[in-house]
């Protein structure tokens, strides 16, 4: 059974084809930035050079989920994220978002007519962006570096009360204090009126970030993407921070997309993990079962060379799987992306040469739940 | 056979604010052949230990006590000059956080190694390419690497190409500070098979400095965690992963995420002190939970608690 995206599709025939509870969804996202061209290239009006970081993107987000995204550095994750908030303007593809009917309301006052809704349903890669205010209040970032993601001249509580300004939340000053110290609470800052006048420079990496988080969850934010919110903290105090952050998704019913290199934090935090490989996806599954049994080779060989804290380690060497280097976004491998660095394609003579390097495979269902883009597995 | 020998070390910066003691009275052995790991948090010390053995603290730090005998000389006492001549570089060398970017970016990675080798070991420039194309296939670079400039390399292949640098003059002891924090996975997993074979072809001695105790256990025998200045625990690894006797060293092992087993993940509560104003006594009793009276205040001894592997804990009165 194959459940491949196809091209062309209406919108509402995705939006009827979407599982159920499904907050997010994306179909065939694309983002390229382009570079500047050469003297002759500009001469020969060849069509500028393009990084495409993100291409090709598909995937689901339920209600209540932790959807992890990993991959190396460069791969597109951090980009596909901030598309999918529209921090970016994506160069195609659709994202699917089922908003609050408050955002709806708000909508109509704005008498944004050209977004259509179907199901309760928006494609948010069609919204005019005088119209994307309302949805940014549902939608958050956290991002990875806690020193440069707080404006270092305000204090705590401009930092956060700016956000309710912004999104006109709140009348009266006493209202917005009041819900800037509520939220301090909620994210563990106490007392909540010591933090509150203190600027980030007074702050450790962990409070800082969980300032940004503060920041998401003061709008009511339902769906936050946390950039790689633990990499730049101390060991000790990860943990303290990925604990806090699911004690307030089941408190508040928040869904996050987690984006990380670090496939051992995205196995225990997360429900489902996407494995992203030059700009696509090109395995999905259930965190556990992605772990346990990888299927796509680029998996298994990112699985295999993680280190663990195990001291009988040292004995032997790490088999790589992968050779070679990560290729340029700009010029990507025809066919299957990975092909050039894959091993398992030598013990598969039979797609070899015909498919791999021909070919990009479609992200298909091996088992259910279980997707992989990868002609070993797939129907040809 | 031991190498290097760190008595009593005391490395402070004498900043505005006060006396930072960065390194507070550590002392430790390293024998030859052996990798030895150093675990702790940011801004535990690990690093300036690292510059001390160097003897390349930054203003204001410098060091205020103690001894770092190599074989027969101090270290300590020794002036720049004589330091420059015959311990940097020809019998320690060190591979610094984010070589990729310590690399001169327009000089060619020839000129780079050469260079080091016609300074340092007085040979001819041919010499010196011989060398430096061996150096470049004991690493795992192609030789045509050595006609290009930094940037046209990839972060591994930098990496590698400091660590030839660093190998040029056949140093004894190798000092590499967070070598992998800026690599991705599968090109960590390369370089640290790298330094696996490295240390046991050439038998020499190797210092790992890192954060991540995974990366820390899939290379060496020896570990020293270090907390706030301090040695809390050192021990053979089997001895520290298996049996960590300091409550930080088991907070922080069970802070580690693992891949094949689900565990609950638990943190240490606190934060790591400021070392201008560190708690009094032990210095982890805030974050303790085990904190006794006599934690509060008496600093704990140095106490053996098995094969080679002492705590600095009261839980283990000696």
């Amino acid at each position: 059974m194959t459940s491949q995206i196809q091209e062309n599709q209406t919108f509402k025939d995705i939006v009827n084809r979407l599982p159920a509870e499904t907050l997010l969804s994306t179909q065939n996202l694309k983002k390229y930035f382009p570079l500047r061209r050469t003297l002759t290239e500009f001469l020969k009006r060849t069509p500028s050079p393009q990084v495409k970081a993100v291409d090709d993107v598909t995937l689901n987000i339920g209600f209540g989920e932790i959807f992890g995204l990993v991959g190396e550095t460069g791969c597109g994750k951090t980009t596909a994220g901030k598309v999918l908030i529209r921090l970016y303007d994506p160069t195609s593809g659709v994202v699917l978002f089922r908003p609050r009917k408050e955002v709806m309301e708000e909508l109509q006052r704005q008498n944004a007519d050209s977004i259509t809704e179907y199901k309760g349903y928006v494609d948010l890669a069609d919204v005019p962006t005088k119209h994307l205010r309302p949805f940014k209040k549902e939608m958050q970032m956290v991002f990875q570096d806690p020193y440069g993601s707080l404006n270092p001249r305000f204090r705590v509580h401009d930092i956060l009360e700016e956000a309710l300004i912004i999104h006109a939340v709140s009348g009266t000053k006493e209202e917005r204090v009041d819900m800037v110290l509520r939220v301090l609470e909620d994210v563990r800052l106490t007392p909540p009126d010591e933090f509150m006048d203190r600027f980030p420079h007074m702050l450790s990496g962990g409070q800082r970030q969980r300032i940004s988080l503060a920041r998401a969850l003061i709008l009511r934010s339902r769906f936050i993407v946390a950039d790689e919110p633990v990499s730049m903290i101390d060991v000790s105090l990860r943990a303290g921070l990925l604990q806090l952050m699911m004690d307030l998704k089941k408190k508040y019913d928040l869904t996050y997309l987690f984006i990380t290199h670090d496939v051992t934090v995205a196995k225990n935090f997360c429900n489902r993990i996407g494995v992203m490989y030059l700009g696509r996806v090109v395995e999905m599954t259930e965190s556990n079962e992605l772990i346990e049994t990888p299927l796509h080779p680029y998996t298994q060989g990112l699985v295999a060379a993680i280190p663990e804290p195990d001291p009988s380690n040292r004995l032997g060497f790490r088999k790589i799987l992968i050779k070679g280097e990560v290729p340029s976004a700009v010029y990507i491998p025809p066919g299957c992306r990975f092909h050039p660095r894959c091993i398992a394609r030598d013990q598969h003579p039979e797609i070899k040469y015909a498919y791999c390097p021909v070919k990009d495979p479609p992200l298909m269902e091996s088992s259910p739940g279980h997707y992989v883009a990868c002609w070993i597995y797939g129907k040809k | 056979m031991t190498l290097l020998k760190v008595n009593n070390l005391k490395t402070y910066f004498y900043t505005y604010r006060g006396v930072v003691k960065a390194v507070d009275n550590v002392s430790f052995d390293l024998e030859k052949g052996v990798a030895l790991g150093l675990m702790g948090e940011s801004g535990c010390g690990k690093s300036t230990l690292a510059y001390s053995i160097m003897k390349i603290v930054p203003p204001p730090g410098r060091i205020a006590e103690g001894q770092i005998r190599l074989g027969d000389v101090d270290i300590t006492k020794m002036s720049e000059s004589q330091v420059r001549k015959q311990i940097r570089w020809k019998r320690i060398s060190m591979v610094f956080q984010g070589a990729m970017n310590a690399l001169t970016p327009v000089y060619t990675i020839e000129r780079q190694i050469t260079e080091a080798l016609t300074h340092h070991a007085g040979v001819s420039k041919e010499e010196a390419r011989g060398r430096m194309k061996q150096l470049l296939e004991l690493v795992g670079l192609e030789p045509d690497i050595a006609k290009r400039y930094p940037h046209e390399l990839s972060g591994g292949q930098k990496q590698r190409a400091f660590i030839a640098m660093a190998l040029t003059l056949n140093p004894d002891i190798l000092i590499a500070d967070e070598p992998t924090t800026a690599l991705d996975v599968v090109v960590q997993a390369q370089f640290l098979n790298l330094l696996k074979r490295l240390v046991r072809d050439l038998k020499m001695s190797l210092i790992l400095i890192t954060h991540d105790l995974s990366v820390i256990a899939e290379i060496v025998n020896q570990v020293i965690v270090m907390y706030a200045g301090k040695i809390a625990e050192k021990g053979p690894s089997e001895e520290v992963y298996w049996k960590p006797a300091h409550p930080y060293t088991q907070g922080l092992l069970q802070s580690v995420p693992r891949l094949k087993e689900s565990t609950k993940i638990q943190w240490i509560e606190g934060l790591p002190p400021d070392l201008v104003n560190p708690p009094p006594a032990c210095r982890f009793h805030p974050r303790c939970k085990y904190a006794m009276d006599i934690c509060r205040r008496e600093a704990p001894v140095e106490t053996r608690v098995g094969q080679d592997h002492y705590v600095s804990c009261w839980l283990y009165p000696p």
